[in-house]
Parts: structure tokens; C-alpha cells; sequence
């Protein structure tokens, strides 16, 4: 398989507080690649460093044989265009319609007319079950109707490589398990590979095929391996209370934030 | 996407191509080239919609062996498709199609549009109108309970009852008073000096330049100083109230207040309405002395008056009403300002596009409200003969 992501010895950190280092790992095609651990590890800022939105401090992000923070502005801007994004706090534009915001990207990206946008708009709602809203505002519809919207939008591009933020967070288990079907779906449809940010066990069990576990306290990746592979192998104390959804005997995660600031 | 493009990604685009075919009583659409948003789909979807005759009840079967490459759009148009024969009573065997475009396609034909997706359609005039007079009335209202609320709440803090934040009220007089400063004078000095060259070429033409200082000092401390005052308090402060208050509706931070049991007007509002009305007085004040000493250089600049007798032609013209008039006046802008701000931020929606119609509407309120309420002050000025 083919390597669609490559992290390389990636350290991050604001300002001087150290986040997280020495992180490396491929997402290779068609993957579910999971990023897990406690509150506060690191987890979407990792991926914030994925999606070109924030530089590392050390280390390189190669996306197929481009180094992205050695590209050119333009070359970064390609790049980011096979990207689709679904943020933490879905990220409509509240001021436009469902089918505004998934026909944006279209419209700045392709040349397509308005019967094909139409068509890819309907398309990428139905794929995500919301067809029929094209005409709601992100704020008329609930909050796990406007995940899947953006969802639907940052499919828009048919992206090469999809990162999820926390995409079950707030969802009811029943939504929560149909977004799972439907990410699973997608890969086995699209052949995209996926990148997804959760600490919903469940959902990490169900779709990840490899992922990478943060420690908040060592400030490194203590686990690599598909989140089942983490529970029959891994022996770290951290990483099997985590996936059993038990308490930490010694130090817990708020401790050492305390210490570290 | 990813599988199916990757092995020639280089290649020129294939045309799509679509023929009919009808095999031993069964339809056949074929589809041949590429299929992708890159490779000029324009109008095939209804020119092949057109060209299709079948009986009801009949399927159409879809082949896709010549289709080199395809993204989404394959599957936008077989959705298309699918509903297109669905309205005409056909339907679509996609028995044929590759796993992966089958597993979209029922992903996105799976679940029926909602019973309670709308279809906007405009409503006719009489209840447009209707409904326009009903949303004014009821701003009305909401107007007046607002003014209501907030002179309670001056009744709950005057027997010490009010719950408020002392350091958020701190901070609002602070960018309310001192921080509005430095626009309030410059703004002020210009105007005072446009007064003073205005009126100085016309005065000039009657030989009276000397009556400059008169003037100067009445239009500035009765109109000028209080409205250009409030215009810009508006603008600046009433502003940035709408678009915090509006903020943190959006955030729910205004929903977590009234669930700890925190009144919103008590706890933004009345801080806010008293601080504006506060320094807005004072603010006149300053502005008065800004506007005399513009209305001053260009007297003493173009009209060579001398210091003194310009000092005594102001002091002269003044007297106590017409500090009086323009104090309260200010007093009455500061308070309609700060209210138009938070009455809008307040009623503002949950969307970044409601936070800049609440600013807006806040400034438009303001100023208009100002520049009204100036007018029934010199109406009643006049009454009064002062």
C-alpha cells in the first residue's frame, strides 16, 4: 500500500511549552488511521500540524514526496486542496445554506456548472443522509445533522485523504454508530484514506485499522497499532486504562499539566 | 478519489461517452471514458435522461465496463439518474456496477428526503405585511419592557440588591470614559474649527468677525459638542457592546447566566446603561473645551482676534442653561446609546452573521435615536424659551 502521509520525528510545541514529541508514523492508502489519548495530550493539535494550520517545531510532514513546509505557497495550497476537513465544531458558514456550503468548494475549485453542482451537492448530503436540507441554515438543524453537513462538505472535493476532529463528539450512540458506518463506508467507497482525532472507545475499536496513542505525561507516543491491537498487546499502564476505561493508579493527566506549567 | 484514478493520473481525459442499448427486451445505458469533474460532463445528464423510453414498471440497467476513471461525479449523475426513473416509474438495476460505486450509491439513495424539509415559498403580500406590522409591534414591545427591566434593575442597585460584576463594570467605564478620549477631542476640535471657518466668512462679510467667539461657544456647548459626542459613542462604544453581547449569545453565555439565576439586563445591561450615562457628561464637558479651542485657533489664526477679547466674547455669550441643556442632553445620549447597544446584541441570533446585523443595527439605532431625541430637546428648549 501506498503511503499517503508521512510524520516524521515531529516535535510540537507553543511557545516553549512542549505539547508533544518525536512523533512518527505513515497513514498509508485507504487507512483509518485513529489518533487517541487523554484530554489535553495533544490530539487535535497534532492534527492541526497535519492540515498545514500550524508549523512544527521540529520534524517533516511529507505528503506523498512533498515536504509540505518546504513547498511554496502555491504548492501548499495544492496540497491542501486534496485535504477534506471535518473541524471539532463542524465549521458551516452560518450564513449560508447546507447546499452553499458544500457547493463553495466547487464552485472555487472546479469548473463545474450549476446542473453538475447540483448534482454533486444532492450526491454528498444523500451520501451523508441529509437529502432534502439543501435549503436549511447550519442553524435550523441539530447538532449531529450539522457534523454530517460538515462532513458532506469536506467531501466536496472527493479528498485523497480526510481528517476527522473528534467527529462523534456529541452525538447520541445511535448517530455516533451511523457516522461510523458511514466513515467506514466511505473508505470502502472512495478508497480515501482517513485520519480521525476520538477518545470515543467504541467508535475507535469499530473503524480504526492502525493509529498512534499520545501520552500526556511523558509528552510522547507511548503506542502504535490498531486500537484492538493496543488492548490485546500494549502493557503501558496509560494506554490499557484508557481503551478499559479505568483510573490511573499513580499520576493522572491533571497532575502533570499542573506540574508543567 | 483514490482507487480508481491512481494508476494513470497523468493521462489526457477521455470524453464521457454514453450509448443505449436494448438487449433481449432490457434496456442497457453504457457508460465509457472518464467521469470526473475534469473530463467536460457538461449537459449529458439530462440530454441522457431525455433519449430513455421505457414502460413503467421496467428497469434500466446501468453498465459502467467502459468507464476509465470516475470521482464523484459517476455517482451524482447515477443519483440523478436514479430519481429521474423513480419519477417516471422505472426503476434502476445497478446489479452491474462495481462494489465500491454500489456502496456509495446506496449510501446516498438510502434514506428518503424528510417529510420535514421545506419548500420555501413566498408567502403573499397582505400577509407579509401582516406579519411585518406584528414583528414592529413586537420590537415595540420589547423595546419598551428593555427600559423597563433596566430601570427595575436601577431600583434592585439603588437598594443594593443588583448582582453585577464589579470588575466588568469597572472595565466597561474604563472603555467607555477614558479609552474613548483621544477620538472624542480630536473628533470635537475639528468640528469647532469647521464652525468657527464656516461662519467666520460669513460673518466677515458683514464686518462683525468679532461675534466669531459667540458663535463658536453656543453652537458647541447647546448642539455640537453633545451630538458629535453621541455620534461617536455610538460608533465606538454601542458597537462594541452589540458585538459582545452578541458574541456571547451566540456562546450561551448568555443561557448560563439566567441558569445560575443571573438577570441578563442586571448583570450586562445596567453596568453598561450607567456607565455610558456616567461618562457621557463627561465626556461632553471635554468635548465643549475641544470645540472652543478649534473654534479659537482658527479665530485667532485667520481673523487675527486677539487672545482676550476672544476669551471674553465666549465667556460673555455662555451661561449656566446652556451647560445645562447640553449635560443633560448628553446624559439622555449616553443612556440611549448604551441601551440601543445591548437591546440589540441581546436579540441578536446564534450566527456569525447575526453579530455584525446586531453592530449595525445598534449604530443605525444610536445615531438615529441621538439626532431625534437632540430634536425634541430643541423643541422643548424652545418652549421653554431658554
Amino acid at each position: 500500500m501506498d503511503v499517503m502521509c508521512q510524520v516524521q520525528n515531529l516535535c510540537m510545541s507553543f511557545d516553549r511549552r512542549l505539547i508533544q514529541t518525536g512523533i512518527t508514523f505513515d497513514v498509508r492508502r485507504g487507512e483509518i488511521f485513529t489518533i487517541m489519548g487523554g484530554s489535553g495530550c495533544g490530539k487535535s493539535t497534532l492534527l492541526r500540524h497535519m492540515i498545514g494550520l500550524l508549523q512544527p517545531r521540529i520534524g517533516k510532514i511529507r505528503y506523498g514526496a512533498q515536504d509540505y513546509w518546504s513547498c511554496s505557497p502555491q504548492q501548499q495550497d495544492e496540497i491542501r486542496r486534496r485535504f477534506g476537513v471535518l473541524f471539532q465544531g463542524s465549521a458551516l458558514f452560518s450564513a449560508m445554506t447546507l447546499f452553499e456550503n458544500v457547493a463553495l468548494p466547487l464552485q472555487l475549485y472546479t469548473e463545474a456548472n450549476a446542473v453538475e453542482t447540483r448534482a454533486l451537492v444532492r450526491y454528498k448530503l444523500g451520501l451523508v443522509g441529509l437529502r432534502g436540507y439543501e435549503e436549511f441554515y447550519p442553524s435550523e438543524i441539530s447538532g449531529g445533522m450539522r457534523k454530517r453537513a460538515g462532513l458532506a462538505r469536506a467531501l466536496a472535493l472527493d479528498p485523497e485523504l480526510l481528517f476527522l476532529d473528534e467527529p462523534s463528539a456529541g452525538l447520541d450512540p445511535i448517530s455516533s454508530r451511523r457516522l461510523d458506518d458511514l466513515i467506514l463506508q466511505l473508505r470502502d467507497g472512495t478508497g480515501a484514506s482517513i485520519v480521525v482525532v476520538s477518545h470515543e472507545l467504541a467508535s475507535l475499536f469499530t473503524i480504526g485499522d492502525n493509529g498512534i496513542f499520545l501520552d500526556a505525561d511523558s509528552k510522547r507516543p507511548i503506542a502504535h497499532g490498531s486500537p484492538k491491537e493496543m488492548l490485546a498487546h500494549c502493557e503501558h499502564p496509560t494506554v490499557q486504562a484508557f481503551l478499559r476505561r479505568e483510573a490511573v493508579k499513580d499520576a493522572g493527566t491533571h497532575d502533570t499539566v499542573v506540574q508543567s506549567e | 478519489m483514490g482507487a480508481q484514478t491512481a494508476t494513470t493520473a497523468a493521462d489526457a481525459p477521455i470524453a464521457p461517452r454514453w450509448t443505449l442499448r436494448t438487449e433481449s427486451g432490457a434496456v442497457e445505458l453504457a457508460l465509457a471514458g472518464d467521469w470526473t469533474l475534469y473530463s467536460g460532463l457538461s449537459g449529458i445528464p439530462e440530454a441522457a435522461a431525455a433519449q430513455i423510453e421505457l414502460a413503467a414498471g421496467q428497469s434500466l440497467r446501468i453498465d459502467t465496463s467502459g468507464v476509465t476513471h470516475w470521482d464523484s461525479t459517476l455517482p451524482a449523475f447515477l443519483l440523478a439518474l436514479a430519481e429521474y426513473c423513480r419519477g417516471q416509474g422505472w426503476t434502476l438495476d445497478a446489479g452491474r456496477l462495481p462494489v465500491g460505486l454500489r456502496t456509495v450509491l446506496k449510501m446516498a439513495d438510502e434514506l428518503s428526503p424528510p417529510a420535514s424539509a421545506r419548500a420555501p415559498r413566498p408567502a403573499p403580500l397582505l400577509r407579509r405585511v401582516g406579519q411585518r406590522t406584528l414583528q414592529y409591534s413586537a420590537k415595540a414591545g420589547e423595546t419598551v419592557s428593555l427600559f423597563g427591566e433596566v430601570i427595575i434593575a436601577i431600583g434592585q442597585l439603588l437598594r443594593g440588591k443588583a448582582t453585577f460584576y464589579r470588575a466588568d463594570a469597572w472595565a466597561v467605564l474604563q472603555a467607555c470614559g477614558a479609552d474613548a478620549l483621544p477620538i472624542v477631542g480630536l473628533v470635537n476640535l475639528l468640528v469647532g474649527a469647521i464652525i468657527a471657518f464656516v461662519g467666520s466668512v460669513q460673518l466677515l462679510q458683514f464686518g462683525a468677525g468679532e461675534l466669531l467667539a459667540d458663535g463658536v461657544a453656543i453652537a458647541t456647548v447647546r448642539e455640537m459638542a453633545a451630538v458629535i459626542t453621541a455620534v461617536v459613542l455610538s460608533g465606538r462604544t454601542g458597537a462594541a457592546f452589540a458585538a459582545q453581547i452578541a458574541t456571547m449569545q451566540g456562546n450561551e453565555e448568555i443561557d448560563a447566566l439566567r441558569v445560575m439565576g443571573v438577570p441578563a439586563v442586571e448583570f450586562l445591561v445596567l453596568p453598561r446603561v450607567l456607565a455610558l450615562a456616567a461618562m457621557a457628561p463627561l465626556l461632553y464637558l471635554y468635548a465643549c473645551a475641544m470645540g472652543m479651542l478649534g473654534g479659537f485657533l482658527v479665530g485667532t489664526g485667520m481673523l487675527d482676534l486677539s487672545l482676550a477679547s476672544y476669551m471674553e466674547r465666549t465667556v460673555n455669550a455662555l451661561n449656566w442653561h446652556h451647560f445645562i441643556i447640553g449635560i443633560s442632553k448628553s446624559l439622555v445620549f449616553g443612556a440611549l446609546v448604551a441601551l440601543a447597544g445591548c437591546y440589540y446584541g441581546l436579540r441578536a441570533g446564534r450566527n456569525a452573521a447575526a453579530v455584525g446585523e446586531a453592530t449595525t443595527s445598534a449604530v443605525v439605532a444610536g445615531i438615529v435615536g441621538v439626532i431625534v431625541v437632540d430634536a425634541i430637546f430643541a423643541v422643548c428648549a424652545n418652549a421653554l424659551g431658554i
